[in-house]
């Protein structure tokens, strides 16, 4: 049987690649299909001479199991809300308010950055929820959207912000996020953890992550793919009429309407009425907005959109083949055995193993953390006693927002794409500043914070606070000047090659995964030089294998696979 | 010039033509622009229609095989908190409830479904305060059916068995499924 | 308290590099985005368990 696993991982894993690098032509949904009725056949045949016909007719259950029906109802009564909001006028009363808050002293800038960071304060369990319903809004900025405000390049590093805040905004969740699923775990030995040991880490280090893609698009990604993205940019004389003035007319209804949104929002976050699920919540919301604002239920559900949610149900379904023929089992040996490595040791293969969802993005997070995090849970005292507790929850910390950003930069139906969509991007287009952040930024601070803060805060017994402050201080400081150093550089350096492009982005990526690497080694063992080589090592693979997998040029291959021949 | 005409083919791609690509699906997409391939058409109409399907069934599936709490797990997996409060030592609740959704018994077996005494101690710790003693009783009987039906595979049974993961009112069904 | 001071530094830090990459890099408008960013690592604070 365990074969079985590893030539199911291979066939997902060369299935994927192809389609990455467009030697597959078709829509990804189509691939994952069929990715999953080979997986199954594979299974079946293996199954068959295994342990019969019985086990076979099983089959279809199992994979059924790999179906997250969690993101797939938030995504859509995201969509819902989306529609409503719509049709009753609420975006309408949404600029409204957001030009008296431009006049405010945060003035426009203050708002834009507020709303970036929207997400993660908001920290619904998936962020698709809030994407599908505020994207719309975002895109109004720009000139299609009507109000002219921002220029092109700022509508990409608006929207491709804030899509990064809300694709990592499902790991801090304290109602069902993904890192509920590591602080489960560490609930064995801290006792208060399931209270939300992992949620400063992930928020602390998604805030920071969210300005390096900010950054990242502007110097980086505008200069790699300059014609991937469809948006056009204001005229100047436009500017110069002062069209941005335009007159908004916003119905009572609309502000109504708008009001029922935040109010749902904050009924599903704080659950005064007792726990149940946001999804109900947020559909009662919709449904009090048909009734209180009129609005025709076909508005709302002109709101929907299938393709992301298929594409996502696609991913789910793949993965839950692999699942059930023992794909994922072979994962976790391969990286356990990584260990053994002689130049990796266990600091390497940690900052390996810390970063494989963003080297292996699937169009949800959970989907590989629910196989890994059980794997991660085993390194510590548990069973092989790598690590101690403190080790741990260091390392599911920077695992953890990792994982939970994976969605973001995922070409197979993950989130980020609703971004690239709405900025009329070519898919692949945030890949590498997605990737970037969350190997060189993210997973090093949680690490960080969780070792240096947190930890005092959930086992008080360490008194030296200030200095643990000054620490994180420096630390973050020093990551993300580096980085920033390494963005600019790269923005420097790029021209009209893009295979020099390309490979300069690799070296950057391999400086930023080396020093991710060694921080986190030096997170988990402190001043411990063998370590941190190996820390470093694993980070220069990680980051290898994830530079390898940012596209080289969108326009020619991405427009030939999406828009069909005829052109 | 040259650059200039290729430019203009790459954008092509504008929202105000952009097709239908499948019933329901919005002409104005967040999603990028996905179009048929004339010569996958098909392919991808079955493909759709395969998830569309698999869909339907993990949403429907519960519901006729009297477990639909299970719908609403999130998957967050908030509940292995439990930890050493589950008096029979399963960790992996949020496995037993999936299990239970799509009625995958191996997995239930496995994680340890047929030894929860339905004492609720994990329900306290899930975000949402679903019913799980309740979803996995409905399981067990379910599981239950199967064994004695024999449509549960042997090996299933007999590691369960060899890892005491067989609580005591299984054990007799599951000795009998293996004599 | 800790929690607070960390949240406030690293809104405030994301606030100006949003705002820088946003292309609104004139003082005034560094200073808007740095407030904004202080409002949003407030909020995230007040949000996480003490
Ligand atoms: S109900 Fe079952 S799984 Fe939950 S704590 Fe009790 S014995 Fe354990
Ligand atoms: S805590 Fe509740 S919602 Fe979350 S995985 Fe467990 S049973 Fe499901």
């Amino acid at each position: 049987m365990e074969i079985l696993g590893y030539i199911t991982l291979s066939l997902f894993i060369g299935l994927m690649l192809l389609t990455l690098f467009g030697y597959i032509r078709t829509p990804v949904q189509t691939v994952l299909v069929l990715s999953t009725v080979l997986t199954l056949i594979i299974g079946a045949v293996f199954r068959y001479f295994d342990s019969g016909w019985n086990a076979v007719l099983l089959m279809p259950n199992e994979f059924l199991g790999g179906i997250i029906l969690h993101p797939i109802t938030a995504l859509l009564t995201g969509l819902f809300l989306a529609g409503g909001l719509k049709a009753s006028g609420g975006f309408e009363a949404l600029k409204k308010m957001l030009n008296y808050l431009r006049r405010s002293p945060i003035g426009l800038v203050g708002t834009l950055v507020i709303l970036i960071n929207l997400p993660v304060i908001a920290s619904l369990p998936c962020g698709r929820i809030l994407a599908a319903s505020l994207l719309p809004l975002l895109f109004t900025f720009g000139l299609e959207g009507g109000m002219g405000l921002l220029t092109k390049s700022q509508i990409i590093v608006l929207i491709g912000a804030f899509t990064r805040n809300a694709m990592g905004s499902c790991g801090p969740s304290p109602i069902g996020g993904v890192g509920q699923i590591g602080e489960g775990f560490l609930g064995s030995f801290f006792p208060t953890a399931s209270e939300g040991i992992l949620r400063a880490p992930q928020a602390f280090s998604l805030m920071l992550g969210t300005a390096v893609v900010a950054l990242f698009l502007k110097f980086v990604s505008k200069r790699f793919y300059p014609d991937d993205v469809a948006l056009r940019d204001v005229p100047p004389a436009w500017k110069a009429e002062g069209l941005r003035e335009a007159v908004i007319e916003a119905p009572a209804k609309g502000y109504l309407a708008l009001v029922i949104f935040v109010v749902s929002l904050l009924v599903s976050i704080f659950q005064p009425f007792g726990k149940m699920p946001v999804q109900t919540v947020l559909v009662g919301g919709a449904l009090v907005m048909v009734v209180a604002c009129r609005i025709r239920i076909n508005d709302l559900l002109d709101g929907i959109i299938l393709l992301p949610v298929t594409a996502m149900a696609a991913g789910f379904l793949a993965a839950g083949a692999l699942a059930a023929t023992g794909g994922f089992d072979a994962l976790g040996v391969i990286l356990n055995s990584l260990v053994r490595v002689p130049f990796l040791g266990i600091a390497g293969m940690l900052a390996i193993f810390v970063q494989f969802q963003t080297i292996l993005p699937l169009s949800c997070s959970r989907i590989l953390t629910a196989a890994l995090v059980p794997v991660l849970y085993l390194f510590g005292p548990a069973k092989f006693g790598f690590l101690d507790w403190s080790q741990l929850a260091v390392v599911m910390a920077a695992y953890m927002i990792n994982a939970t950003t994976s969605c973001g930069p995922s070409p197979l139906g993950g989130g980020g794409m609703m971004g690239e969509g709405t900025m009329r991007a070519e898919t692949g287009f945030i890949k590498g500043a997605y990737t970037f952040s969350s190997m060189a930024i993210m997973a090093p601070l949680a690490a960080i914070y969780m070792k240096f803060l947190n930890l005092s805060v959930f086992q008080p017994s360490n008194p030296d606070f200030v200095r643990d402050i000054v620490t994180i201080g420096e630390f973050t400081l020093v990551v993300a000047v580096a980085n920033i150093l390494f963005i600019a550089v790269m923005g420097r350096l790029a021209g009209t090659n893009a295979s020099t492009n390309w490979f300069i982005q690799l070296v950057v990526f391999l400086a930023g995964g080396a020093i991710a690497g060694g921080i986190l080694a030096f997170a988990l063992f402190e001043q411990n030089f063998a370590l941190i080589t190996q820390g470093v090592a694993g980070g220069l693979i990680a980051a290898a294998l994830i530079a390898l997998m940012v596209p080289r040029t969108l326009s020619r291959r991405m427009t030939a696979t999406l828009t069909g021949p005829e052109m | 010039m040259d650059s200039e005409k290729e430019r203009e083919i790459k954008h092509q791609r504008k929202d105000t033509e952009q097709p239908l690509v499948l019933p329901g699906i919005h002409r104005y997409q967040f999603f990028t622009n996905l179009k048929d391939r004339g010569w996958t058409k098909n392919l991808d109409r079955a493909a759709v229609f395969g998830i569309v399907a698999a869909l339907a069934a993990t949403v429907i599936k519960p519901l006729t095989k009297g477990n639909p709490a299970t719908i609403y797990c999130y998957e967050c997996r908030a509940c292995y908190a439990t930890q050493d409060r589950c008096p029979v030592g399963i960790t992996f609740q949020a496995e037993l409830v999936v299990a239970g959704r799509v009625g995958d018994y191996d997995r239930f077996i496995r994680s340890g479904g047929l030894k929860c005494i339905r004492c609720g101690n994990c329900q306290s710790y899930c975000v949402q305060y679903l019913p799980l003693p309740v979803m996995f009783a409905a399981m067990q009987e379910d599981t239950r059916r199967a064994i004695k039906k024999g449509i549960v595979p042997r090996c299933s049974l007999e590691s369960a068995m060899t890892y005491g993961l067989v609580g005591k009112e299984f054990i007799d069904d599951v000795v009998r499924a293996l004599a | 308290m800790l929690t607070w001071i960390t949240f406030l530094f690293v809104g405030t830090l994301s606030g100006v590099l949003i705002s820088w990459a946003l292309d609104m890099s004139s003082p005034k408008e560094l200073l808007q985005g740095a407030l904004g960013g202080l409002i949003a690592g407030f909020l995230m604070a007040a949000m996480l368990p003490h």
